[in-house]
């Protein structure tokens, strides 16, 4: 998942709030296999990075809606522009261009679908018509758009649930994992992936089982639960009470898992 | 070669007051138990024992007491002495077995059950490599006379110097009365003459004798460790705290 600033999301929403008069300048097609077809379409004036995306024949959670997006240069080693979409309040990537060109549309789970721009296809969108799709689905693009704290908690229970089967399988546990993000603001919970430090513990703990009989010895005979909690200050907490393993961590905590697996080795 | 002695030094270095922490300490926390874990202890019949830890640091000797081997690079150990200067002792993943060269000459040996192995690690005393002496310099004259300086290894001791002069294979060890060191050069002052030895290569060394100098020509250590280490005499016999001590 992505962490982002709080002003960038509001930045999102104010975007495309702001698009009801702004029309289409040109748009680029995209052609993948099975169907799959992305239409890009960007808004004037272009220098600002906005677009409107809409994706089809793919399990992407944008697929068929006309979706408000903004696009991101990343300069990496290979630099890639990221396309964006506005996720429950927070920024979300739809896909990214490759290296060589080509349109990479992340579907469900980690599967992703390759496409190649389509000069010829490109040519035959119909900017208005494209536009009218979108105004008629924006009720249902704001809805996606909209915050909802209790939709994403569920979500990355869901998400933490698989880690702690993965943890439990190769520590041989059965650990009870709590994760309270209560104490954070709607602000702090949007920039903050909360239950990701929660994951990456877990991962940690998992990364040493794996990898050390002694430690998966040990960690079974510990560690019975694990609490993911928010902490008081930035600087990362952790304790075993009990059978307990307390995680605190605030928005502005460093590298949790690193420091776990120091924290472990000295003090199990 | 600078850089070939000072790899040499910064691993004697580290375990120069001879109380070595290996990295699994006392095997009291998990990230102690998971360095003995890591640890390959390999055995054979007549007690030699050869530990290589995660870093690849390498330990010699018996059941009871190990030493630091130092090692020339990453894949090598430090033991001049062997044909073509080929020493190293790996753990071989596929045999699952520490394997051995000195020369020509290879030996296996078969790694200890982790229990025992785990035992001997947290029960062994942990010690300096024998090898404490690190060679300074060497010098010639017409006759094939040479003139080698060595100085201790660990740290407060490179400036205890010793000078050895004699034909290949009996130099002698002379009784040094004083010793001028800076940064132009050195002087070692011995009961029988004076041994200048200058920094600046342009300038010849000499051996002055009751008045009487010999120039002499400095010889390259690094491309004449194997001379130094087996053939000059200085150090016969004497165990540098490698598997090839024994082999």
């Amino acid at each position: 998942m992505i962490n982002l600033k709080a002003g960038a999301v509001s930045a999102l929403l104010v975007a495309a709030q702001a698009w009801a008069d702004s029309p289409l300048a040109s748009a680029k097609v995209y052609v993948g296999p099975e169907g799959s077809r992305t239409i890009i379409a960007t808004v004037k004036p272009a220098s600002e990075g906005k677009c409107l995306l809409l994706v089809t024949g793919t399990t992407s959670a944008v697929d068929s809606l006309a979706m408000p997006c903004t696009t991101e240069l990343v300069q990496t080693a290979q630099p890639r522009t990221e396309l964006m979409w506005t996720r429950r309040g927070r920024s979300s990537r739809a896909g990214y261009t490759s290296g060589d060109g080509r349109l990479i549309i992340f579907g469900q789970g980690d599967s992703k679908v390759a496409m190649t721009y389509n000069e010829a296809e490109s040519q035959k969108v119909k900017l208005d018509e494209l536009w009218a799709k979108y105004q008629s689905q924006k009720k249902e693009v704001e809805a996606l758009a909209q915050f909802d704290r209790a939709a994403e908690v569920v979500e990355s229970n869901g998400s933490l649930k698989k880690v702690v089967d993965q943890t439990n399988k190769a520590c041989g546990t059965t650990l009870n994992v709590v994760v309270d993000s209560s104490p954070l603001s709607d602000e702090q919970f949007k920039r903050m992936d909360f239950s990701d430090y929660c994951e990456h513990s877990l991962e940690q703990v998992r990364y040493l089982c794996e990898h050390w009989k002694v430690a998966r010895s040990t960690i079974s005979a510990r560690i019975k639960a694990v609490s993911c909690e928010v902490g008081p200050t930035s600087i990362l907490v952790f304790e075993l009470k009990e059978a307990t393993l307390v995680i605190k961590t605030t928005p502005d905590s460093g590298d949790v898992a690193n420091a776990l697996d120091h924290w472990l080795r000295e003090n199990l | 070669m600078r850089t070939l002695w000072s790899l040499c030094l910064l691993s004697g270095l580290a375990f120069a007051d001879g109380s070595l922490p290996p990295l699994w300490g006392e095997g009291k926390t998990l990230g102690q138990k998971i360095e003995l874990e890591e640890a390959h202890v390999c055995a054979d019949a007549k007690g030699h024992v050869l530990v290589i830890d995660r870093v690849n640091q390498q330990y010699y000797g018996d059941r009871t007491t190990l030493s630091v081997v130092i090692n020339q690079n990453a894949l090598r150990l430090f033991d001049p002495r062997q044909a073509n200067e080929l020493a190293r002792a790996d753990w071989d993943r596929s045999m699952n077995k520490c394997v051995i060269q000195c020369g020509e000459r290879t030996l296996q040996l078969e790694p200890m059950e982790a229990s025992a192995a785990s035992a001997l690690l947290l029960s062994a005393k942990f010690v300096a490599s024998p090898n404490t002496r690190v060679p300074h310099a060497l010098l010639r004259d017409p006759k094939g006379n040479y003139y080698y300086v060595d100085r201790g290894r660990a740290q407060g001791e490179e400036k205890n110097f010793r000078l050895f002069v004699g034909p290949r294979g009996a130099l002698k060890l002379q009784k040094m009365t004083n010793v001028v060191s800076d940064s132009a050069g050195e002087i070692f002052t011995t009961k029988s003459g004076d041994l200048r030895l200058l920094v600046d290569r342009e300038k010849t060394s000499e051996w002055v004798e009751r008045g009487r100098k010999t120039a002499l020509r400095q010889v390259p250590l690094d491309e004449n460790l194997h001379l130094i280490y087996a053939e000059l005499g200085v150090y016969t016999g004497q165990r540098l705290g490698t598997p090839c001590d024994d082999l």
